[in-house]
């Protein structure tokens, strides 16, 4: 089992507060939901309350990166993106201003249904010029992404964990950098974010069957892509990718760029194929939209030429009681 | 129907429902219970629902291939509209349909689940719902869009839009009342459920949205400001509204923590926003319900 760290973007946000003297962290009234709480506390003088207004905030938030600060906001990745969008593309992206972004709740780790369920965020932040976006796949990730990125000149959006988050790895983020998690160059699988658990567990039990069968977390979305990755790929006979996202404008799509452009492996694409979601509990979610363990172990069983024979089981999932996420406060 | 009653069903269902799930809206639901009551009692005038009293099972988003059954047909066909903007209180809509007989009890169990339409944050495929409005501050612009059109078309009834006292942070709130005002909409009114707290607790400390009454008129509108946990009232200001020749919005002060008495512990201590339970809390709220 995975240790599972608590709140690990709590305390990060503390230590980076500490030591940078010129961050403020301003929220749109989900302070505590987004693990701000004791940065509040903390630095009172730093921190802003700016109520449920997401797009006067944002311009708020050019405002006071021209005036030299570093501000960071955090919310759910839905009114971080969504609802801001064009205040953030031309008051943050356009003057390439040191802002970080923080969305939590991506994809269909909440309940909380088609308002509150980011599919698109990554997509969104990606296509904007001057934009670097991540996304956050564990503990380690949560903790050192906000050091990470502080030397950028330009915005950064960050896809982010938040509650009790499995820690999977010991190397403290960078951008840029891909971890790769088992060599293997036939079958290749990228994840991104939260699935990267799952990932880990499914080929690794797969892995004394296929022996070069790989596995990379990929955590830069944007600038897609460093040396080891690219060499990952053009080795490959096929890339699966995994993401909590819609397919179209998410990981696969940044790995359909490259793969334009240097062809060579087939691409399989697992995630939100073109459709809006509704709520529900994320196991659910995940068999519903078939991003799940068994369609993971199915396409590769494909990608190898086999065929793997599973009873559609566990359609009892259905009307089984949603458990409300029990780590954070609102259920959400 | 007898709107006290109604008020009652609602906080017990809504406790239930907490108590049930192991977290819930429940203090949306105890403030504004009054105003549910009394608008489904004494003032929208509403024909039959036209869906099932339990709810089909989600088929698919709206899309091209399916015809999925919208939350409004629980409203009937009119003539007036319902419009319950934050959907967070999707739960206090469940039952309140509950309560006056447009949806079978055993959905709020059945249908709460994966797979069932009475969504935590409802969608415009739950029960009562019009607008998919989760994303705070959506559904009172397409109610004005609705009401203009209805205006061209020369279609009888009212909007009635309920909104929560967090929307009125947002923007896109006072662009919305603008454009009715403008537009100078009789066939649409708001009523405010003003419990004075959003999800990081009390709003005059976080983010002051007072003077609300005033900065209604100054938006062109007509505000009644009321007690709204008196069902006299709520009614006779819904008289008031559909006789004004201006858009009327219905300023309610409610009281959250009515009807349970842990819940006004939490309110002092600024937790009232989503319940889940301790163990204590959970005791106290059953055997209140028993004594009810
Ligand atoms: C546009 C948008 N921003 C943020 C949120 C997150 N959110 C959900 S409820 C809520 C509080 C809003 O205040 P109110 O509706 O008055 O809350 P309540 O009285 O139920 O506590 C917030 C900020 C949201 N749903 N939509
Ligand atoms: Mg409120």
């Amino acid at each position: 089992m995975n240790k599972i760290i608590v709140k690990p973007f709590a305390s990060a946000l503390v230590k980076h507060g500490t030591v940078h003297k010129n961050v403020v962290v301003v929220t749109n009234d989900l302070t505590a939901s987004c693990e701000a709480d004791e940065f509040a506390s903390t630095f009172p003088d730093r921190f802003i309350s700016a109520g449920m207004a997401e797009q006067g905030l944002v311009l708020a938030l050019s405002g006071l990166a021209r005036e030299g600060l570093i501000p960071i906001f955090p919310s759910f990745a839905v009114f971080t993106t969504r609802r801001p969008y064009e205040q953030i593309a031309l008051t943050i992206a356009y003057p390439n201003l040191p802002v970080r972004l923080f969305g939590f709740l991506p994809g269909l780790t909440t309940p909380g249904g088609v308002s509150h369920q980011a599919i698109d965020d990554i997509g969104l932040m990606k296509q904007l010029p001057n934009m670097t976006v991540i996304e956050a796949a564990d503990a380690t990730d949560m903790e050192t992404v906000i050091d990470g990125v502080f030397d950028m000149p330009g915005p950064v959006y960050m896809r982010s964990l938040r509650g009790m988050v499995p820690r999977l790895f010991k190397e403290p983020f960078e951008v840029g950098k891909s971890r790769e998690i088992f060599a293997g160059d036939r079958v290749l699988v990228l994840v991104t974010g939260a699935l990267t658990a799952m990932a880990i567990e499914t080929v690794e039990s797969l892995r004394a069957e296929f022996n070069d069968l790989g596995l990379i977390c990929i955590n830069t979305l944007k600038p897609f892509g460093d040396q080891a990755l690219f060499a990952a790929i053009a080795k490959a006979k096929v890339v699966i990718t995994l993401e909590n996202h819609l397919v179209e404008s998410g990981l696969a799509s940044a790995t359909a760029m490259r793969l334009a452009k240097f062809p060579g492996p087939t691409l399989v694409t697992i995630g939100i194929q073109d459709t809006f979601t509704h709520g529900g509990s994320y196991e659910y979610l995940l068999k519903y939209y078939a991003i799940d363990a068994n369609r993971l172990k199915k396409e590769i069983f494909y990608a190898y030429g086999k065929f793997l024979a599973s009873k559609d089981d566990d359609w009892d999932l259905l009307a089984k009681r949603i458990e409300l996420n029990a780590n954070v406060a609102e259920g959400l | 129907m007898n709107s006290g009653s109604v008020a009652s069903e609602i906080r017990l269902l809504a406790a239930e429902w907490t108590i049930r799930a192991n977290g819930g809206y429940l203090a949306q639901a105890c403030g504004s219970a009054e105003i549910f009551a009394t608008l489904y009692c004494d003032v929208l005038d509403l024909s039959p629902s036209t869906a099932p009293l339990i709810p089909p099972k989600f088929e698919s988003v709206p899309n091209s291939f399916r015809n999925e059954i919208r939350g409004e047909s629980w409203l009937g066909e009119g003539p007036d509209l319902f419009v319950l903007s934050p959907a967070h209180y999707g739960t206090t809509q469940y039952c309140a349909l509950v309560a006056i007989g447009r949806l079978d009890k055993k959905a709020l169990t059945s249908e709460s689940g994966d797979g069932g339409l009475l969504e935590l944050i409802a969608a415009e495929h739950s029960p009562g719902i019009v607008v998919s409005s989760g994303s705070l501050a959506t559904a009172l612009g397409v109610s004005v869009g609705r009401a203009m059109a209805r205006k061209i078309k020369n279609i009888p009834g009212n909007i009635w839009v309920f909104l929560s006292d967090g929307e009125l942070q947002e923007g896109a709130t006072w662009e919305s009342l603008q454009l009715a005002s403008s537009q100078r909409l009789k066939n649409i009114n708001i009523i405010v459920d003003v419990n004075g707290m959003q999800v990081d607790g009390r709003m005059a400390q976080l983010m002051p949205i007072e003077p609300i009454v005033d900065k209604f008129e100054a938006f062109g509108w007509n505000a009644i400001e009321i007690d709204g946990n008196n069902l006299e009232a709520i009614r006779i200001a819904c008289l008031a509204a559909k006789n004004s020749n201006l858009p009327t919005a219905i300023i309610c002060r409610t009281k959250p923590w009515l009807g349970f008495s842990f819940l006004k512990n939490r309110w002092d201590n600024n937790k009232l926003h989503f319940i889940r339970l301790t163990e204590d809390e959970r005791q106290d709220l059953i055997s209140e319900i028993k004594s009810l």
